[in-house]
């Protein structure tokens, strides 16, 4: 179990490797560099910037200080935002994103294993095509209209909630739910789908023979049952939820990590673009990595196979 | 539960409450009543609120209201000493003295000549980086310095006592005056910048500065807040309680804010623009207001390249675009039909050089063209015609598109790129036409001319030996209407030769709370609310 584990932590190393070097090259790759704007700069000047910021060194020496600066967790001062560090940037931005994902989480899986049940126990009627509709629309309205659309109902005609911004709860609700439609609408379709082929199972016919309601029927037999591809899908959910969403951040103004992931890159603000890529990506390693931990602990077939290693 | 109704409310309370404060402090409701926070939105976080480090308009803005410089601009856009009392001037129009009035750092130290000369010192410091640095070049021996050919003490800024600096200029400068109410001429507090070199990074103790509000809080890529600063110099003319600063960077969200009575302001120059498709609907209602903007749009010719190596050509498709039919149709907001290369709003003698699409004249021109460069149509160059990625410059480029192949079958192929990408092609010459909009941040023709020296990497390859040394003509004469006329004589020339194509000059467009008055806005997009209130 341990050489297991031990051998998944290496692969999660090595992706990470490649990714940084990807990125890095990707990144020098683009034409421009942060300094390329309209006005005429003088020559010198230019000079003096890209070696103030080591952009005049060889590739190979500027890419070995940047695999030093991600070991030691240093990512090194924005390009654009002058006197700020990249890790003060993420410092900053993740737990606004973070605290509006946990809302969208938490929101979708409500909804969705609610929505994706009363579709399957309610197969092929109105309730169905209901819950399909909604998962439907939820999952082909693009979240930029979709966060419009909240705006002027809610926010400008309604008047229950500001229409954008950041600071009390009222303002993460907005955004939280038009970050949780896709992850709703995906959510309930995985869970109607598994539902449908739980229930066709003969344990829960001998639950029903037993005597059990309803009730008690779904939730302690079917819907357990039916979690585990959600459960699966649930890793990279939470990260990419959590890492935030350029374009809802930008239309309620939020000042989240999801817009540095664009901002970025139109800044060509090199050390923000590897900083919150590696910082992206190691936190979706991790996840996936946890996921396999609680596979191997789950799936009799995987510890058997680990065990076989052992020996 | 209970929710705040909405963001209004929330973001009062603390204007309210210091208004109450404030009220029962001085116990005089008629001059305090009319106090309260402009609600302002800047479309990104400013990048840098060192003025020696700043390069963006979003920082100019906020830096505008943090310091004071050695002149301020009026509302009428001219400049009036600030933090100079008396300001003269040497006969050779090189030397100025600055006798500084008595004022403070909100600290409480007093700002001395030190203050500048430091400050400029360290900007043009070899090992500070700063992308503004060049324009202090102005300044005797700036460039020498900033290069390491020159000590720093070589720089032509002399302190003759606490109060009194002195300035050598490279050569004469009539807009110098201007210059010095721009941020990049603003003074850092030196006792701060030299123990706390990253001073400037959030609000706090460490952040200092002298202009008409202090900052309170700096929440990044979310919310500035500033109040009126107590200890400027000029405290009893600030009429606004204070003025918080949002960071919402969609142009829709933004109208709606304003729409709900969230923001006073929404639209140019705080943030990018107003939304595209709300101008129309904006001007019917009669809400949207305009004022000039000091800047060009114009298509720039690579004259290396076939066609463009022929005047003819160059002025064949110059003539043949019917400019107002883009602005009335496309652009929607009161730009003016350029043809010519300086705004009006500069003050230039305006000289209209060419009539707004001339078919017979370019159709003429075009046939000369073709056998001056011993072609036919069918034969000429598939032409691209590049423009960073934006709804705007496509439809424009996609009209004069049209209107040339309509005027005489000339084809071109529209190439867009990312701004950066864009900027890196037109940079390295690898463009046959390119979009370029040209401002100005003072009220000086030269920065348009400039583009079109040979030295300037946005020349288009265009050389006319003639026209550079007019240029450097007129800066060295300290004679205004001397040099006056050096620049019309240059504009001439480069009409004559039409290295590029002028196609309108810009305007800006914006929304405001009826109730805010005093804004002072100039053409050269900077606007300053030290003069602000409400009714």
């Amino acid at each position: 179990m341990i050489k297991y584990l031990l051998k998944k932590l290496g692969y999660l190393v090595i992706a990470l490797y490649i990714i940084i070097s990807a990125t890095f090259f990707l990144m020098k790759a683009i034409p421009g560099d942060p300094f390329t704007q309209e006005q005429a700069v003088p020559k010198e000047i230019l000079t003096a910037l890209r070696s103030y910021y080591g952009l005049d060194d060889p590739w190979y020496v500027q890419y070995g200080r940047y695999l030093k600066s991600v070991a030691l967790w240093d990512l090194g001062p924005s390009f654009k935002y002058k006197g700020r560090s990249v890790n003060d940037i993420i410092a900053n931005g993740f737990p606004v994103s973070a605290l509006l994902g946990l809302e969208a989480l938490a929101l979708s899986f409500g909804m969705g294993l609610f929505l994706g049940t009363v579709a399957a126990l309610k197969h092929n009627r109105w309730q169905d095509y209901l819950a399909t509709a909604i998962a439907v629309l939820g999952i082909s309205v693009p979240s930029f209209i979709l966060a419009t659309l909240l705006q002027y109902i809610f926010a400008l005609k309604l008047d229950l909630f500001p229409i954008a911004r950041w600071g009390t709860f009222a303002h993460t609700v907005l955004p939280a739910v038009a970050l949780a439609a896709l992850p709703t609408a995906f959510i309930a379709r995985l869970t109607r789908s598994t539902m449908l082929e739980t229930l066709q199972q003969d344990y829960i016919k001998t639950a029903k023979a037993k005597g059990l309601s309803l009730y008690q029927v779904i939730l302690k037999h079917a819907l357990p049952n039916s979690l585990l591809p959600v459960v699966a899908y649930l890793a990279q959910l939470t990260v990419n939820i959590f890492v935030g969403s350029f374009v809802i951040e930008k239309i309620f103004g939020i000042p989240g990590l999801g817009q540095w992931f664009v901002l970025s890159i139109t800044n060509r603000d090199y050390t923000v673009i590897m900083g919150t890529t590696v910082f992206y990506s190691a936190l979706l390693l991790t996840a996936t990595f946890f996921v396999d931990v609680a596979y191997a602990w789950l799936d009799p077939r995987l510890k058997n196979i680990s065990n076989e290693h052992k020996k | 539960m209970t929710l705040p109704k909405n963001l209004s409310s929330f973001l009062l309370l603390p204007a309210l409450v210091l208004t109450i404060l404030s009220t029962g402090c001085q116990g005089n409701g008629e001059t305090t009543s009319h106090q309260e926070f402009a609600r302002l939105n800047l479309s990104s976080e400013p990048p840098s609120l060192d003025p020696r480090t700043a390069m963006d308009q979003t920082s100019a803005v906020i830096l505008k209201m943090l310091f004071e410089g050695l002149t301020r601009l009026t509302p009428e856009g001219t400049p009036e000493p600030a933090l100079a009392e008396k300001i003269t001037l040497s006969n050779d129009g090189l030397t100025y003295t600055f006798h500084l009035r008595d004022s403070r750092w909100w600290d409480g130290e007093p700002v001395t000549a030190y203050d500048f000369q430091e400050s400029w010192a360290s900007l043009l410091d070899p090992a500070f980086a700063s992308d503004f640095a060049y324009k202090l070049f102005l300044i005797k021996n700036g460039r020498a310095v900033k290069e390491g050919k020159l000590p720093l003490t070589a720089l032509g800024v002399k302190v003759l006592d606490e109060k009194t600096l002195e300035v050598t200029l490279d050569h004469p400068t009539p807009y110098f005056l201007e210059l010095l109410s721009t941020f990049f001429y603003f003074a850092a507090p030196r006792h701060i910048f030299k123990t706390y070199p990253r001073w400037a990074v959030e609000a706090g103790a460490h952040y200092v500065g002298n202009g008409p509000f202090k900052l309170v809080s700096w929440k990044h890529h979310n919310e500035i807040v500033v109040e009126k600063n107590p200890t400027y110099w000029d405290a009893e003319h600030v009429r606004l309680k204070g003025i918080s600063l949002s960071m919402v960077e969609d142009a829709s969200t933004e109208l709606s804010l304003f729409e709900k009575g969230e923001l006073d302001w929404a639209g140019k120059p705080l943030s990018i623009s107003l939304p595209f498709d709300a101008i129309e609907r904006l001007k019917k209602e009669g809400k949207l207001l305009t004022g000039p903007r000091a800047g060009v749009y114009m298509y720039l010719f690579n004259t290396l390249k076939q066609p463009f190596n022929s005047v003819s050509m160059r002025k064949a498709l110059a003539y043949a675009i019917h400019r107002q039919a883009i602005i009335d149709n496309i652009v929607q907001t009161p730009e003016i039909a350029a043809t010519s290369l300086i705004p009006p709003e500069i003050g230039f003698p305006f000289h209209s050089y060419f009539a707004d699409g001339n078919l017979e004249e370019a159709r003429q021109l075009f046939k000369e063209a073709l056998e001056e460069l011993h072609l036919t149509a069918e034969q000429l160059p598939l032409i691209s015609l590049s423009y960073n990625t934006s709804e705007g410059h496509h439809k424009i480029a996609q009209a004069i598109q049209q209107q040339w192949f309509d005027a005489f079958g000339f084809r071109v192929a529209l190439n867009n790129a990312e701004w950066k990408v864009y900027l890196d092609k037109i940079n390295s010459g690898d463009y046959d036409m390119a979009r370029l909009t040209w401002a100005a941040e003072v009220h000086d023709p030269l920065t348009f001319f400039e583009v079109f020296q040979q030295s300037h990497h946005h020349s288009g390859g265009w050389k006319n030996p003639s026209y550079d040394h007019l240029i450097e003509q007129s800066n060295l004469t300290s004679d205004p209407e001397e040099r006056k006329r050096f620049l019309l004589k240059a504009e001439e020339i480069l009409m004559e030769e039409m290295p590029f194509i002028p196609i309108y000059f810009n305007s800006m467009s914006y929304v405001k709370n009826p109730r805010l008055k005093g804004v002072a806005m100039t053409g050269l997009g900077n606007i300053d609310f030290r003069w602000a209130y409400f009714e």
